[in-house]
């Protein structure tokens, strides 16, 4: 199985059958995964800018992050209608102040996005203290998602 | 068969552990006094480190990577200290005597060598971003601290292991707080152990201060260093670099960016160049890993 590692900032998408997506260590990352299982399509764009702070800077922030994951996903087929939408990670720490919550505001600033582009999501593990890595086997139908000390869970 | 003892968890096991430690290398803090003395060269550092095969080694390997930045490869230890500034070597000097302790798997706090190092480097790398956006005027100091802030889970992890599941059931009671938890369990907490690691390796005592406090939320935002410290450490965590199984179990106080100079706008800008300032350094995490 070939496997591809997407890190935080990237948005890689593949019709590659057997391939796999794997994100390690997500943090307060939100990875947002679609899968198109009759294009055998599957995306996944691992968010950690809520809005671009330094022009200069090469990572890219949610909104251009979602642009390119929906964008390459219809490129290589993938139907709208058919597309199943997954979010998962954005830890945050037991106590944080709301200015450091990076996470919350990630899930919010996505959440948000999608919503305005009447997408909904099929289903979402976020949020508590949990880093969390997650991995999606191109055109299958859900993301697995992995913890330290908590059972596997599947999207 | 006989049984194996059963492991000693009394607080002076733990504190004879960290006096067992192997001690940080000598000719370091001798090479970077060296450096502070006006009136010697660099050739002075040279002809104190160079005996020492195993750290020039790791000099080397760090000075050929992107992270410290010189365009090209370099073989031997003088030109290398010859074309890197002093604050540099500083950061050189230190990372290559603390490599042999930061690659070190911790069962314990369920870290591989890979998390360690990168969760120390992690640290250092978003350190310098906040000392440059807050105009820090001792980034040496605290890119010091970041590196080895968690340098007393190496001796706590053999007390944490088999305790761990205690440790997180506890703190998952107490609010989920492993510092806490790590306190009621075991009597100490690695970040006291890393502060009397570090005593005893000579470090100075603002640096073993700050790396007390990084978990403890009364205490980091009484001084700067150790606020910015603190913050470094969150920082990494909310990357991902090198998370273990206390990762984001820890309260912040809601005081931290104020007393870290740090606005909510930096604070942003301090994520999104950490993690580009830190992909540009990943081939020496992972060649050095090697």
């Amino acid at each position: 199985m070939e496997e591809v590692l997407v890190k935080k900032g990237q948005t890689v998408v593949s019709d590659k059958k057997g391939a796999r997506l794997r994100v390690p260590s997500l943090g307060s990352a939100l990875a947002v995964a679609a899968s198109d299982p009759s294009a055998r399509v599957s995306g996944v764009a691992v968010c950690i800018i809520p809005k671009k702070m330094d022009k200069a800077s090469e990572i890219p922030d949610v909104m251009e992050q979602l642009r390119k994951l929906f964008k390459d996903m219809i490129t290589k087929g993938a139907q709208p209608q058919n597309m199943r939408l997954f979010l998962a990670g954005a830890a945050g720490f037991t106590e944080e102040p709301d200015d450091m919550a990076l996470g919350k505001r990630l899930y919010k600033t996505v959440m948000k996005t999608l919503k305005k582009n009447g997408l909904k999501v099929t289903a979402d593990h976020v949020g508590g203290p949990l880093n969390r890595s997650v991995y999606l086997d191109v055109g299958g139908e859900g993301l697995t998602v992995t913890m330290l000390n908590e059972r596997e869970v599947q999207l | 068969m006989i049984a194996s003892p059963a492991p000693n968890f009394t607080l002076e096991a733990v504190f004879e552990s960290i006096a067992e430690l192997p001690v940080f290398p000598k000719v370091v803090h001798k090479a970077l006094e060296t450096l502070d003395d006006p009136n010697k060269k660099i050739a002075d550092v040279s002809a104190i480190v160079k005996f020492d095969q195993g750290l020039v080694a790791n000099i080397l390997k760090l000075t050929n990577s992107a992270m410290f930045g010189l365009r090209q490869q370099v073989t031997d230890l003088d030109t290398a200290l010859a074309l890197l500034g002093n604050q540099k070597i500083r950061e050189i000097l230190i990372t290559g005597a603390a490599l042999p302790y930061l690659t070190k798997r911790l069962a314990g706090y369920e870290m591989s060598p890979e998390d360690l190092w990168i969760h120390s480097m992690g640290c250092a790398v978003v350190s310098e971003v906040i000392s440059k956006r807050t105009g820090y005027p001792d980034s040496g100091t605290l890119f010091t601290a970041a590196l080895l802030h968690d340098i007393g889970k190496i001796v706590l992890d053999l007390y944490v292991g088999p305790r761990l599941e205690e440790v997180l059931v506890l703190s998952k009671q107490r609010d989920g707080n492993f510092f806490e938890a790590e306190w009621m369990v075991l009597g100490t907490d690695h970040a006291l152990a890393g502060s009397a690691i570090l005593k005893n390796w000579d470090f100075p005592p603002d640096i073993c201060r700050a790396v007390r406090r990084h978990h403890d939320p009364d205490l980091y935002i009484q001084d700067k260093l150790s606020a910015l410290l603190a913050l470094s450490n969150i920082i990494a965590v909310q990357l991902g670099f090198g998370v273990g199984a206390d990762g984001f179990r820890y309260r912040i106080e809601p005081g931290l960016l104020e007393s870290a100079g740090c606005s909510r706008d930096d604070y942003y800008w301090c994520l999104e160049n950490s993690l580009q300032k830190f992909y540009q350094a990943e081939d020496m995490l992972n060649t050095i890993m090697k």
